[in-house]
């Protein structure tokens, strides 16, 4: 009985390969045949259905369909951008990249792009005569270190830190220009019992906007773009500036911020229980008088300075967003002239929505937006030369994890600023070493 | 019956499982364990790197730390599943009516979603807004704690509730063995003086030893096999302190795109669990030599 069973073993394990293989044995051939019906093109992304880029493209895409063009444009979305992420990066290694996705300018879009797997993004807006149309924070925050452009921008940002009048009214305190105005500011409010700032600990990339802040005013991005090539280390006296400011800030996160995740970070400010909220304008919509919960009245201030900055009061965070990607195998006719519609009418709709596309624009009728909206895009026309490079974008993903990880902990006060520079140097000389 | 115990037909009917099974079970731990001894960012090809991942695994803190989590993890797993489950049977089998309205409501949230349990907890653990622990601390005039962010807590919390979803499986089980407990042992017992606990220290429970130990040991594989709830929850937050195994692989993986490193973790988590098997096998061998 054993010797017979063993056998069926063998067998059944030789014939399990052979039937797992023959995907692999299919997957060098491709589809022939005239397709019918409409073609279907896929964009993935890590926004919510609710957000205006993804109503925006949905309104474009429905337009393109009205005038006679047989394509369907499918949107799928992903819980948050962690889930985005795994899901991308499964779908790259497995050989089904979708037509169109979110990409940041990342090491990994690097990599993409070296294996040939992306659209030169930048040859093909120039080829479309959109490139010169783009304004330069928005584009230049899609290339990669290299030089290399793989997305184009959906959507112009500028990143502010909003605050809650009345409770800064209450306390005469003023919306801070400096570093040390702006923890002073913190210290105030705590001592009064109110929580200073509200952050969505759960993402990352939020605490790392924090550390970022003072790296980018003593160095603008050359600190960060050492630090991700190896030439400069997080124990250095600029990155020991940033880890220290993040110790001094954690105290002032709202208590158990470590697992809030990104819409109750929100609503713990708009519901009057946090005095501060870092976010960009992709969230303006809820700051704009007609949205505002009642009572609740707002403003904001950008990125603080410091003494001996070498970058300007009006440098802050400003970049494209994370732009959107072409898979080279699937830029086929069609999907190339659906791509070029979307971007040639995407902009006259995101507008609409009250959100600030890519490109150069001018409202010839202020009185249809909102006076918020109208403020803010003055500052964004008077904005400097340089915008701080998100650090997410940089680091190669391995350190990214381990620096959101440990983040947590030294805002908490659970390791020293010094031991989270060992951890973070630690993590840069391994990834970077290969 | 003289067919069947023929090793010809026994292995034709085997075979189209055994090769399912392969190809779903024997296979992906095949190519995981290949992919572990290789470096990929998913991209490019793999490079051979032979067991430098595994000599990188075990002079990695954090997994040394997610190894030591995930031993509390499965201990308060166990101990919510095996000890809530049998004393909810006990209580069960003395209920004289609504027996199986109780069984059902304690069974529902075993077949509720990973992802709507993990959302319930988290407003049930919530600081701010207030979730509903909280609110009950503060009613006692306690101060409320932020369980899934404190150091301190965050682990048994978030263990806590992978085990309290399928307590209502255990319960099932027990109260299955309990109520199977011959009637005339128990009579025998009363008749010699048993009450109430004495039958259950003395008589039942020794009974039902078997079920015990089969319980505990699918707990346990149950409990390695943990990943959702500290994901969703906390995601091995804060820190490190509800990181363990499963989680780590994940991050590994698809967040630093080390897929030969994260696989080399897989292969860790696999031969742990082959070896829980192991025991199950050994276990039940015992019991029927």
């Amino acid at each position: 009985m054993k010797r017979g069973l063993g056998l069926t073993v063998i067998v059944a394990m030789a014939l399990a390969v052979a039937v797992a293989a023959i995907p692999l044995w299919a997957s060098g051939t491709n589809e022939s045949g005239a397709q019918s019906g409409p073609k279907t093109i896929t964009y993935f992304t890590s926004k919510p259905p609710t957000d205006n880029v993804v109503i925006a493209i949905q309104k474009v895409a429905a337009a393109y369909k009205a005038e006679g063009h047989n394509v369907d444009l499918v949107v799928d979305t992903a819980a948050d951008r962690p889930a985005y992420v795994q899901k991308l990066r499964t779908l790259v290694a497995g050989n089904q990249m979708p037509e169109l996705f979110d990409l940041d300018a990342d090491p990994y879009a690097a990599q993409l792009g070296s294996a040939g797997k992306l659209v030169d993004m930048a040859q093909y807006l120039k080829k479309i005569g959109v490139y010169d149309t783009y304004i330069k924070n928005a584009i230049e925050y899609q290339r990669l270190p290299d030089g290399r452009i793989f997305s184009f921008p959906n959507q112009f940002v500028t990143e502010m830190t909003w605050y809650n009048v009345d409770i800064f009214n209450k306390y005469n305190l003023k919306a801070p220009k400096t570093f040390d105005e702006w923890l002073q500011v913190c210290k105030t409010l705590a001592a009064n019992g109110v929580t200073p700032i509200a952050i969505d600990g759960m993402d990352g990339w939020p605490l790392m906007r924090y550390i970022a802040m003072v790296p980018f005013r003593l160095s603008g991005n050359n600190y960060i773009t050492d630090l991700s090539t190896g030439k400069a280390k997080m124990s250095d006296p600029i990155g020991m500036a940033g880890v220290n400011f993040v110790a001094q800030m954690g105290k002032y996160f709202q208590t158990g911020f470590s697992s809030t995740d990104y819409t109750t970070a929100k609503n713990l400010f708009l519901g009057g229980k946090a005095a501060m909220y870092e976010i960009g304008t992709w969230e303006l919509t809820n700051f704009i008088s007609a949205n505002l919960p009642a009572g609740l009245k707002v403003d904001y201030f950008y990125m603080p300075t410091t003494a001996n900055a070498v970058t300007k009061p009006n440098e802050y965070w400003a970049f494209g967003g994370i732009g959107i990607a072409a898979a080279k195998d699937k830029f086929d006719a069609q999907t190339e002239a659906f791509t070029t519609y979307l971007i040639k009418h995407y902009d006259a709709v995101y507008l609409k929505l009250q959100q600030y596309p890519p490109t150069k624009f001018t409202i010839s009728d202020p009185s249809a937006f909102d006076p918020l909206f109208i403020r803010v895009q003055k500052d964004q026309a008077q904005y400097g030369d340089l915008a701080c490079k998100p650090w997410d974008v940089l680091l190669p993903a391995d350190v990214n994890s381990t620096m959101a990880d440990n983040l947590v902990a030294l805002a908490l006060g659970k390791v020293t600023p010094d031991d989270f520079a060992r951890v973070i140097d630690q993590s840069l000389a391994q990834n970077l070493k290969k | 019956m003289t067919t069947l115990s023929k090793r010809g037909p026994a292995a034709v009917f085997l075979l189209p499982a055994l090769v399912i099974y392969s190809a779903i079970v024997v296979l992906p731990i095949a190519q995981a364990a290949w992919l572990s001894l290789t470096e990929w960012n998913g991209v490019s090809a793999a490079t051979w790197v032979g067991f430098a991942n595994y000599v990188e695994v075990f002079q990695d803190g954090v997994f040394l730390k997610s190894l030591v989590n995930n031993v509390v993890y499965i201990l308060v797993v166990m101990a919510t599943q095996i000890g809530a489950g049998l004393i909810l049977a006990i209580l069960v089998s003395y209920l004289q009516r609504s027996r199986d309205l109780v069984r059902t409501l304690y069974f529902i949230p075993a077949v509720i979603t990973v992802v709507a349990i993990a959302q319930l907890f988290r407003s049930i653990y919530s600081y701010e807004p207030v979730g509903l622990l909280n609110k009950v601390l503060l009613g006692l005039g306690l101060k409320p704690v932020p369980w899934l962010s404190n150091y301190q807590t965050a682990l048994p919390a978030v263990s806590f509730v992978e085990g309290w979803q399928f307590i209502g499986i255990y319960l099932i089980i027990f109260y299955s063995a309990l109520i199977a407990v011959p009637k005339d042992i128990v009579e025998a017992a009363q008749i010699d003086g048993a009450v109430d606990l004495k039958l259950l220290f003395r008589i039942k429970l020794p009974y039902i030893r078997n079920v015990i130990g089969l319980s505990l040991i699918l707990s346990l594989v149950g409990a390695l096999r943990g990943f959702a709830v500290p994901l969703l929850l906390t995601r091995g937050g804060p820190g490190s302190q509800t990181e363990i195994l499963a989680t780590y692989m994940y991050k590994k993986a698809f967040q630093s795109i080390k897929l030969g490193y994260g696989s080399a973790v897989a292969v860790i988590i696999a031969v742990i669990s082959f070896a829980g098997v192991i025991l199950i096998q050994r276990s039940t061998r015992s019991e029927e030599d």
